[in-house]
């Protein structure tokens, strides 16, 4: 086996089928991800992006296949995933600073009944540097704004020291400017770690981007930029 | 007069009491207002009195009872739903009313007297024993130890769960152990105000707190110290005006709330935009 780095592979799904109960979502999904791709996958409502994610997190048991992660089963390569949920269903009164919620992400490192050690507090701390809050560390989450309640949750995730970070619709109900942010922000992360995104619009990250997959029920992939370009022609259409 | 009040033994019995409950009910009930489990811990503190009524009729302390049917109950509940997918709320609902129908039934068949059975629905402070407040004391030293171990963990459940669960933190066993908590805060509280009113103590100090503070530590402390206030208040002037005490401790409570609430404007924490 010699697979240099930068070609390893860090998420593999073969013919995985998933879905509730009598109810197939995901038909033959067959997916290779290498280190530091970068992947958006669109499709309509209902075609099955956020089933995806949940078995990539562990969270759905697929009816059939097989999810690999860094080599692992979801349950444990999850822990190499920086997860940056959606920020729609979010308590605004909830009474919690903007450090503890990116000390969240040093959850995984510490066991039950140990506390947060210095080394936790730098990573928070540079996790927080890199998304430009770092002055907004003893903030109150009310008083952001959406577009800093998001990187917020990508400095959480970023505080788990991922190797993929997993962004859904990370610009979801934001503004332009903001959403020009986020994308800038993930294309500086994608130096250093996978990013595999689900998103509503491709059009902004198309540079960015690495690949592309469409995703209703099936998922089709795309590489080459002009297959980009009709995809996004059809997404806009 | 009020050295004299004070230096009788059911009143400082009663203030212990107030102390000791206020700093269960602090916390735990800070972390049900910010779990939304409020009903949740409803149904708990009315099934608990399933327990009193079989106290009543074999013949042990109805506060024991008490904690036995509202442990019992607050693991029905949290296992429904953390594990299976039946409606929760249908459950709670059913488990509430349960547990306070078979209270009911075996206080009927209780033969003799069972007139202090007005103190378990309503409170009854002034009537709260030494051995009440022994109790008391061991219950509020679990609850502390407990929440200041997995601080980071409940905290993080509470917040986004979710997120825990992908960090691998026991999420579903730490429900189940607030839940149980909250059926021994339930226990303690039932002795204040009673079964029925003591989801408002429960509460109300804890969402009082939350206008005021934006940090759980402080939402906790905040909500000791006006659990414990409502409490002195409500005793005093149900001493005074020769009111039941339970009923009075709430509706201190519930002024103030209503004031808060004035005060901060109901505007202050908007509801996020529906995406």
């Amino acid at each position: 086996m010699d697979i240099s780095k930068s070609s390893s592979v860090v998420i593999e799904i073969e013919q995985l089928w998933a879905g509730y109960q009598q109810h197939t979502v995901l038909k033959n999904i067959n997916l290779t991800i290498h280190e530091r791709d970068y992947l958006a996958i669109i499709g309509p409502n209902g075609g099955g992006k956020t089933t995806l994610f949940k078995v990539l997190l562990g969270l759905l048991i697929p009816q059939q296949g097989r999810v690999n992660i860094l080599g692992r089963q979801t349950r444990q390569g999850r822990r190499y995933i920086g997860y940056v949920p959606q920020n729609a269903t979010f308590d605004r009164s909830f009474p919690i600073s903007v450090r503890d919620v990116v000390r969240m992400g040093r959850l995984g490192k510490r066991r039950l009944l140990s506390r947060f050690n210095v080394y936790d507090e730098e990573r928070v701390e540079q996790a927080l540097q890199t998304v430009n809050l770092l002055d907004w560390r003893d903030a109150v989450v009310s008083e952001l704004s959406g577009g800093q309640l998001q990187r917020v949750y990508i400095a959480r995730a970023l505080a788990t020291e991922p190797r993929i970070l997993l962004l859904d619709e990370p610009t979801a109900s934001l503004d332009r400017q903001s959403s020009m942010g986020i994308y800038n922000l993930l294309r500086e992360l994608n130096d250093f770690v996978t990013i595999v995104m689900v998103s509503h619009n491709i059009e902004p990250i198309s540079s960015d981007v690495k690949a592309v997959g469409y995703l209703d029920r099936q998922l089709s992939f795309y590489s080459h930029s002009q297959e980009l370009e009709q995809i996004k022609r059809n997404s806009l259409a | 007069m009020i050295l004299e009040i004070l230096q009788q033994e059911f009143m400082q019995n009663a203030l212990f009491a107030g102390v000791l409950t206020s700093i269960a009910s602090g916390i735990i009930g800070s972390f049900v207002v910010i779990n939304r489990i409020v009903f949740i811990a409803g149904g708990i503190a009315h099934a608990a009195y399933g327990g009193v009524g079989m106290g009543f009729f074999f013949g042990f302390n109805p506060v024991l009872g008490a904690i036995g049917f509202s442990v019992f109950a607050a693991l029905g509940m949290g296992i429904v739903e953390t594990k299976t997918k039946l409606r929760g709320d249908t459950v709670i609902g059913m488990l509430w009313a349960i547990g306070m129908a078979i209270g009911v039934i075996f206080v009927d068949l209780t033969e003799g007297y069972t007139a202090n059975l007005r103190s378990y629905l309503f409170g009854s402070i002034l009537a709260v024993s030494k051995q009440d407040l022994g109790m008391m004391l061991l219950l509020d030293m679990l609850i502390v130890v407990l929440v200041i171990a997995f601080y980071k963990e409940f905290l993080a459940i509470s917040f986004d769960d979710t997120f825990a669960r992908l960090r691998n933190v026991p999420v579903d066993s730490l429900y189940l152990l607030l839940m149980v908590m909250i059926a021994l805060t339930t226990a303690m509280l039932m002795r204040i105000v009673g079964v029925i009113l003591l989801i408002a103590l429960l509460s109300m100090p804890a969402a009082i707190a939350n206008l005021y503070v934006q940090n759980l530590k402080k939402m906790i402390l905040l909500a000791i110290g006006l659990c414990l206030s409502f409490t002195i208040a409500g005793l005093a002037l149900s001493y005074i005006l020769n009111l039941t005490s339970g009923a009075t401790i709430v509706l201190c409570a519930a002024i103030a709330y209503l004031i808060s609430l004035g005060i901060n404007g109901i505007h202050s924490t908007p509801l996020p935009p529906k995406a």
